[in-house]
């Protein structure tokens, strides 16, 4: 916010006194920050827009509709897909279906994941011992789990709610372990020495110390974790958009595949936009340029 | 009868890299209360180590600390560390930061605490910067609000390893300035390290020379120049120069042992 602000729009005045005020409006816009701002986003959706244009553009005319769809068609899937007549539930149950379960293993899979990485953070030795352990199961893509989950658990919401626990909780294990180990000892020794004992510690120096990863560690296993709910669901489900995508992919229906691809794109933004801001605010004490980073959208 | 805080025979050895480094040995030191002390060595001669002994932080290989006669063992509550970083906690603004260890020794409810965080933020010019994160205070802020978060729960004794360190020259002498004012006020005991000599010996009632390492005392040499001083003006006086060239040949012989 280090602009200089003239104090009044230059003297040139050779215009209509309602147009005048108009002026004065746009000459303040400029000075702002906003209107950078609003240029940017207003270009964004320009960009959107020309991208759209193409699509539907070349779609049919120089690609063939059925590998690419259009803007058009995907309209119609959606509208059809939102209305009433659907044999197995409305494009709402699906993205509920998902949501929730998703939604539930990520609660469970964090709280778990910082609890343990609490934990771990402050036992050495059990830490050292089983750390192969966790790493070795976490390193196997999760989805060779899910057969298994599948077996375990049923064909309900419980094997993928499992299964977006799993991925949910290591994240935030590891992000929760290694933002506490990485607390600079010197602020716990001045604590001490200023008179903290354990828990006031790591309620007053811990915890916010590693409140940064641990946020990040909640950032990127939203995404991940909505992977794992739709696996779950691409390989055995009567709901959700994970069954929803395999159902197209059978029928060769590219359009609903699309479709279900934009409805995922935008939940992830929102979501992540909503992350973004509560972070900002959370973490306010961090010089500028720390705060709200974007985090990247796992593939 | 032993003194206020009486350092005996003081050993620290480090193992590190499968080597044993001697950083501290046979140091012994009697201090009275109310006694402002510096120590001046060549670096690495166990400066800070024996700073975070006497704070409690870790315990010494060989020798004892009495406070009052009594033995000390782990932390003395006592006893304040201002650090050579200010290792502010960054999410607290400065307030919040020098209540810290009010709230922690839980003395937030007395009323008299916040007007005295008031008090002393006022005295040392930080009036204003209240509700700032530190990040957004400079250096010698940062210093001041480090040292007051210290002189706000009033310990006896204050660890001060090299707190001016890092600063300017001007701000340093404003901030001499303003500590000799705070000692006048309130009589702490202060043990304070430095690697500058003239800083030594503005501030001090003795100057403790250490050899190189194994870190020991080489000499104690006590400053007669009159209270209050001038720390702006203070190398103009003919005991300061005595003292200053005595002091220099001294460490002069150490550090090039060193090095
Ligand atoms: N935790 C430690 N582990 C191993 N060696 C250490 C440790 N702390 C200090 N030392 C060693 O002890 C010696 C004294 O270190 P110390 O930090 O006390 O020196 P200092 O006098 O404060 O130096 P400076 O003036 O540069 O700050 C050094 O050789 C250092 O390498
Ligand atoms: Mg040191």
């Amino acid at each position: 916010m280090t602009q200089e602000v003239q104090s009044r729009p230059p003297e040139e005045v050779l215009i209509p006194a309602g147009l005048q005020g108009l002026r004065l409006l746009i000459w303040r816009i400029r000075r702002t920050e906003e209107l950078r701002w609003a240029r940017v986003a207003l270009l964004r959706v320009l960009f959107g827009i020309v991208m759209v244009a193409l699509w539907e553009g070349v779609s049919g005319r120089l690609i063939d509709q059925r590998i690419i769809s259009s803007p058009g068609a995907l309209l119609e899937a959606f509208l059809d897909l939102a209305g009433p007549d659907n044999p197995d539930g409305t494009l709402w149950t699906h993205f509920a279906y998902t949501m929730e379960n998703t939604f539930w293993g990520y609660l469970a899979g964090a709280l778990l994941g910082i609890l343990f990485g609490f934990m771990l953070a402050e036992a050495e030795v059990i830490a050292q011992v089983i750390e192969p352990f966790i790493m070795a199961f976490n390193g196997v893509p999760r989805i060779a789990y899910a057969p298994l989950f599948i077996a375990w658990f049923g064909i309900e919401r419980q094997p993928k709610i499992i299964l977006v626990l799993t991925i949910v909780f290591f994240l935030c294990f590891v992000s929760t372990f290694s933002g506490i180990r990485s607390v600079p000892q010197e602020l716990v020794n001045v604590a001490r020495v200023l008179g903290g004992r354990k828990a006031d510690i790591l309620r007053k120096v811990v915890l916010p110390a590693a409140s940064p990863w641990i946020f990040s560690g909640l950032k990127i296993s939203i995404p991940f974790g909505m992977v794992g709910a739709i696996v779950g669901e691409y390989i055995i489900a009567d709901r959700g958009l994970g069954y929803l995508l395999q159902r197209y992919n059978n029928e060769y229906f590219t359009t609903g595949i699309i479709l279900v691809i934009f409805i995922l794109m935008f939940f992830v933004v929102a979501v992540n936009q909503l992350l973004n801001w509560a972070e900002g605010r959370m973490l306010r004490w961090r010089p500028t340029g720390q705060t709200g980073q974007e985090t990247a959208i796992p593939n | 009868m032993s003194a206020f805080l009486s350092i005996r025979g003081l050993g620290k050895r480090f193992l590190s890299r499968g080597t044993v480094v001697r950083a501290i040995e046979n140091f012994s030191l009697d201090i009275e209360e109310g006694e402002f002390v510096t120590i001046v060595g060549p670096s690495g001669c166990g400066k800070s180590t024996l700073l975070n002994i006497l704070a409690g932080l870790y315990p010494p290989s060989a020798g004892e600390i009495l406070f009052e006669g009594r033995h000390v063992r782990g932390l003395n509550p006592e006893i304040g560390y201002v650090t050579q970083q200010d290792n502010l906690l960054p999410w607290r603004t400065l307030r919040k930061n020098v209540l810290l260890p009010i709230e922690f020794r839980g003395g937030s409810a007395s009323g008299g605490a916040e007007e005295r965080v008031g008090a002393l933020i006022r005295k040392v010019g930080l009036s204003g910067f209240d509700n700032h994160y530190p990040h957004e205070l400079s250096g010698g802020m940062r210093q001041r609000a480090n040292i007051i978060r210290t002189l706000v729960y009033n310990p006896r004794v204050i660890l001060m390893d090299e707190p001016f360190g890092p600063l300017d020259a001007q701000t340093r002498l404003t901030l001499q300035n303003q500590l000799l004012d705070l000692w006048n006020d309130e009589r702490k005991t202060i043990i304070f390290i430095t690697h500058d000599l003239t800083e030594a010996i503005s501030l001090a009632d003795r100057v403790v020379l250490m050899t190189g390492r194994p870190g020991t005392i080489k000499s104690v040499t006590p400053i007669r120049i009159p209270r209050p001083r001038d720390v702006y003006h203070i190398h103009r006086s003919e005991a300061y120069r005595e003292v200053y060239d005595k002091l220099w040949e001294e460490l002069r012989v150490e550090v090039a042992r060193v090095m």
